[in-house]
This record gives C-alpha cells, structure tokens and sequence, in this order.
C-alpha cells in the first residue's frame, strides 16, 4: 500500500499545475506564448523527475524486482541498506542537470527564432 | 580494436566538427572555402569507411557492447553493436556521403556553422543507433535535434515550417524525457539490456511496461512521420535545400525506425504482437495518404517528402509484420525485407532530391510547371531521374523491386490478400505520380532549360551516380538479402542482446578487480 503523504501530493499538484499550463501555452497562436510553454514543460518534466526518483523503498516493487540490485545509489559498492536509504540518488540529479542543459539551448534557439523573425519588440500581428 | 571503434562512430564527428570550427580562425574565406570543402568530403570518406566496416564486422561477428568508462554492468551507459545497428551505421555512413559528394552549402554564407552543424548530427544520429540507454537515446535525439533546429531556422525560408518543426520535435522530445522519468522511477534503471532482463526473467504482468513501451511507440511513430503525425516532414523538409533535405528524408525518419525495432525486437519482445495490428494499419494509411498527397504536388521536393510518408509506410508495415510473428525464421526473413527497403529508400530518396536542386538551378524553383524539356536538353539527367523514379515505384529489375518483392512474399504468406493488393496498388500510385512529374517537366517543349547554363554539370552527375547505385544494389541483391537474412536471424532473438551486454558488463567489472 503507497502512503500518500502531503509533500508528494503538493508535488504531483504542482506538477500537474505546471504541466496544464504549457500545455495550454502551447497550444496558444502566439509564438512566445508557445516558447514561455516549452520553457514551463521543460521545467515541470524535471521536477518530474526528481520527484519520482524518490522511490520509497520499503514499498512497491519488490515483486518484480530485486531490490537490491536497484533501489542503491549506483556508485557505492555494497552499501548496506540502511546507508542506501540515508543517501538521495545521484543518477536522478545527475539526468535532471542534462535535461536542464538541453532545455535551455532549445529555449535559446526557440527564443532565436522568435528575435530573428520579430526583431525590436515589435511583436507579431495576429492573422 | 573493435571495442574502440564502437564510440569512434559517435567521436569521430565531434571531432570533425572541432577540426572544421578551426578553419574560422582562417582569414582569406577563399582558401577556407576551399579547405572546408576539400576536408568535409575527406572526412566524410573515412567516416564512410569506418561505418562500412562497423557494418560489415556486425554481419560476420557476434554482437558487441561496450561499456563507456568501464562503469560496472547496470551502472554503464552502453553502446552495443549487432546486425541491426550496425545495418542503420551503414546507412549513416551512406547518407553523409552521399550529402557531401552534392553541392551541400557551397555557395551560402555562413557556411563553416553549417559545415559543422551537419557533422554535429552525424554524432547524434550514430549514438542513437549505437545506444543502449534510455537517457542517452534522449540525449542522442536532442543532439542532433537541436542541430537540426539551428540548420532549419539558418536555412529554410518559411516560419510556419520552422515553427512546426521545432515546437513539434520539442513536445515529441518532451515525451521521451517523461517516458524516461517513469522508466527510471518504475524500475529503477535505465539500460535496456537490464530492463529486457527484467521485463523476460519476471512473469508479473505489469501494466507500466505497457504503457512505458507505448510513449516510446508514440515517439518513434512520431519521429518516423507516419501517417497521424506526418503533417510535420512534407511542411519543414520541403523548404530546405536539397542536399539538406536528402540527408533529413534519408537518415532523421529512420531514427524513428530504428527506435521502433530496436525496442520492439531487444526490449519487449512479449509485447510486440499486441502492437502489430496498429502498426498495420497506420502503415497501410501512410502509404495511400502518403502517395495520394503526392499526386497533387507541384512542387517536386514536397511531392518527394510526401512520398517519403508512404515509404515509411511500406517500413511500418513490414515491422507489423515482423511483430505478428512468432516464428524465428519467418520473423528473419520479415526484418531483412524491411532492411533492405529501408536502404533502398535511402539510396533512391537522396538521387531524387539530388534532381530537385538541378530543377531549382534552372528555374529557380522545384516546381515542376515552370521548367520543362530535359530530355531534349539534358538527356543523361532525364535517364537518371527516370531510373530513379522506376525504382521508387518498384518496377522490375530496379532496387525498389527486390524491396517490394522480398516484402510482399512475407506479407503474401502471413497476413491477408488485401495488404498484397493495397501495397500493388500504392505501388501504380507512385508510378502514376512519377509519370506526372515525366510528362510535365521532363519532357514537353524546351523551356528555362539549357545544357550550356553555368554549373549545371556538377548537380548532374550525383543524379547519375545515385540512380547507378541504387541500381547497382538490385544487382548485388542476393548476395546482400542472404547475409542480412543470416544476421536477422541472429537479432530477432531477444535474449541475445541482454545476455551480451550483461557478460561484456561483467568482463569489464572483472577486469577492476577488487579495486572499488
């Protein structure tokens, strides 16, 4: 049985926020409505990510897999568990930061994009 | 040596791209010009000859995996080498010569970004055929998107398509990461070898695999462009310019094929038969929306990149029918037809797009309306393209013919009469639109065409030697279909490509000793 505790529910809310909003973004007319869009889908994937990397370890799970072959962080070898669970998993942090990086050169050429066909803030005409 | 040469396929263009970023620091743009020109297509040979012998090592030898920085087996991101990625290296190698060997950027400003732009996605689209790794198949995917991205916002001259190509390759990127997110927070893994491990070795049905194994459909059907999410290609292929365009058309949609079979055939393999109607009929759909889209073309680069959406789906529909079966050498004998269709298709779309750019040297424009009278004028080019375009249709004794035949026989004995007559007939639909193309361009009375015309023979010629090679390979067909059969039966075993990975992995771990 998951407990759903308060933080992961205000998470999976904020998320749910996040995502609803660049969906709703992106699907706008204007250009730079649709870039601000990206840009918060960007940012609600990675805290997507962080949020379910949080594996709680004692439940969930365990029938399909071995648990100890997973559920440790990666780059210590033979851990106990009791060490395992007092450590948060860099490999999570470790995709977040890559997906940052790659989220902010998309913004940056999206936001190319944007200045080169409406260069001096004149903006777009709707059609 | 091999072990070396697996991430030299990724490294190698890195390096190119650093090597031709120098050339900035040359100040006579005369001798630079030159140099670029001269060093790409150099490049652009060896890097040919290390895809061939990628290739031509995965046909003979058993898999290969190697693990970056030594890293232990779950841990490593792993690069893995069998006959399927090797086959799509091959068609890398293929693409990037072919791309070089026609006036790729001459004559445009800004060349050197573009130059490097261009080698930058020869990394990106070899790591996503090499990878093992979810993560890393993302991080190949956004490598060559994002420079894709600045080489169509440089190059094409319409918004509209620039907007869709980008914002939809974006969300279609997005989901990828989601999809890994849930992998990830799922399974606690990321390497596919231990997630087909996990998906074979355990007999509990659970409904994540499932649905994780759908997104990752949902993103490959979408980057393949087939027939509800292709609305994309024609729009954003068509503006850019031709040696471009051929390079996108050939190597980025079959990303997405590669995808689909390589997790369908390696990862979850119980779940594929599920999947193949759906596949079926979303390929049977490409291939008649795609060639009847075709038929009222004008311009000759949209019609191609329309009949790029109803290749795919003669692709599609051979993986359908590689995933209904359940016997080993049928299932073989399926996926070798599909790969021989998919190099066919490469080698055939980049001779065809070669021909648009001598349409847009004549008259400004690929529309087919406005130049007319190559075979009066120019007789060799009209030969080519009419070799090409016969290939494409699939008439004997082309290329396109072996493909269609080899896919058909499968097809004939395992699905119903009705796919048969529906590939026929999308078949006459593709000649009759290349007739129209014949009828209105090529001949007809001599207008805004002349042989004389300055720098016309340099675009002739790649047209020539593309139809002669697309029509060389149906004449090594049978050697070539006999060796892919043998090494299909080898990657349609789905316990093949954990087990490698998993004892290359632990070599490796061996190898450290008790040091960690």
């Amino acid at each position: 049985m998951i407990e759903v505790d308060l933080v992961s529910f205000l998470m999976a809310l904020l998320i749910a926020i996040l995502m609803g909003a660049s969906i709703f973004l992106c699907t706008h007319e204007k250009l730079w409505k649709k870039i601000v869009g990206v840009a918060l889908l960007g940012n609600a994937i990675n805290l997507f990510i962080v949020v379910v990397s949080f594996r709680p370890y004692d439940v969930g799970g365990q029938e399909i897999m071995n648990l100890s072959a997973f559920s440790r962080p990666a780059f210590i070898q033979g851990a106990s568990k009791k060490l395992a669970l007092s450590l948060s998993d860099p490999i999570a942090q470790a995709l977040v930061l890559t997906a940052i990086v790659i989220g902010f050169a998309v913004l940056c050429l999206l936001l190319m994009l944007y200045l080169s066909h409406y260069p001096k803030g004149e903006g777009e005409k709707t059609q | 040596m091999i072990q070396f040469l697996i991430p030299a396929a990724f490294l190698f263009p890195v390096l190119v791209m650093s090597l031709l970023g120098l050339t900035l620091l040359c100040s006579d743009l005369k001798k630079r010009d030159l140099f670029l020109i001269v060093s790409a297509r150099s490049f652009s040979a060896l890097y040919f000859l290390l895809c061939s012998f990628l290739f031509y090592y995965s046909l003979n030898n058993e898999a290969q995996s190697y693990s970056f920085a030594a890293w232990p087996y779950p841990t490593a991101i792993v690069y893995y080498l069998d006959g399927l990625s090797g086959f799509f290296i091959f068609i890398l190698g293929l693409s990037s010569l072919m791309s070089h060997f026609f006036r790729l950027f001459e004559g445009l400003s800004k060349s050197v970004y573009l130059w490097i732009l261009f080698w930058g996605m020869h990394a990106g689209v070899a790591s996503a055929f090499l990878t093992g790794d979810f993560f890393n198949l993302f991080v190949a995917f956004e490598i060559f998107l994002i420079l894709s991205y600045a080489l169509m916002i440089n190059l094409s001259h319409s918004v509209r398509a620039k907007q869709l190509y980008l914002l939809l390759n974006i969300i279609v990127s997005s989901i990828l990461l989601i999809n890994c997110a849930f992998v990830y927070g799922s399974f606690g893994t990321l390497n596919m070898a231990e997630l087909a491990y996990k998906l074979q070795m355990t007999d509990v049905q659970n409904p994540i695999f499932i649905f994780v194994f759908a997104l990752f459909v949902f993103v490959a059907l979408a980057k393949a462009a087939v027939f509800p999410f292709f609305q994309w290609m024609p729009e954003s292929y068509a503006t850019l310019p031709a040696p471009v365009a051929a390079f996108f058309s050939a190597l980025l949609t079959k990303v997405g094929v590669y995808v689909l079979l390589r997790l369908g055939l390696s990862v979850f393999p119980s779940l594929t038969s599920s999947l193949s109607p759906m596949l079926l009929v979303l390929g049977g759909c490409s291939i008649l929306v795609g060639v009847l889209a075709a038929l009222g073309q004008k311009h000759l680069r949209k019609l191609l990149a329309f009949h790029t959406v109803s290749q795919i789906g003669y692709i599609l529909v051979g993986v359908a029918v590689l995933y209904s079966l359940k016997d080993p050498t049928m299932q073989a004998l399926a996926l070798a037809a599909t790969l021989l269709f998919t190099i066919h298709h490469s080698l055939v779309k980049s001779s065809l797009f070669a021909s648009t750019s001598v349409l847009d040297h004549c008259a400004g424009t690929s529309d087919i309306t406005q130049s007319s009278g190559y075979l009066k004028e120019i007789p060799w080019f009209a030969f080519a393209f009419l070799a090409s375009a016969f290939s494409l249709a699939g008439l004997p004794p082309s290329s396109g013919f072996w493909a269609k035949f080899a896919l058909l026989k499968v097809i004939v004995t395992t699905q119903p009469i009705f796919w048969t007559v529906l590939l026929v007939f999308a078949g006459l639909l593709t000649l009759s639109s290349m007739l129209k193309v014949w009828i209105y361009c090529i001949t007809g009375p001599v207008k805004n065409v002349s042989s004389k015309k300055w720098g016309i023979r340099p675009l002739i010629l790649p047209v020539i030697v593309f139809a002669f090679s697309s029509w060389c390979l149906a004449l090594f067909v049978v050697p070539l279909k006999s060796k892919i059969d043998e090494v299909s039966l080898r990657v349609v075993n789905p316990t093949v490509y954990w087990k490698t990975v998993q004892k290359q992995g632990r070599v490796e771990r061996n190898k450290e000793g008790g040091k960690l």
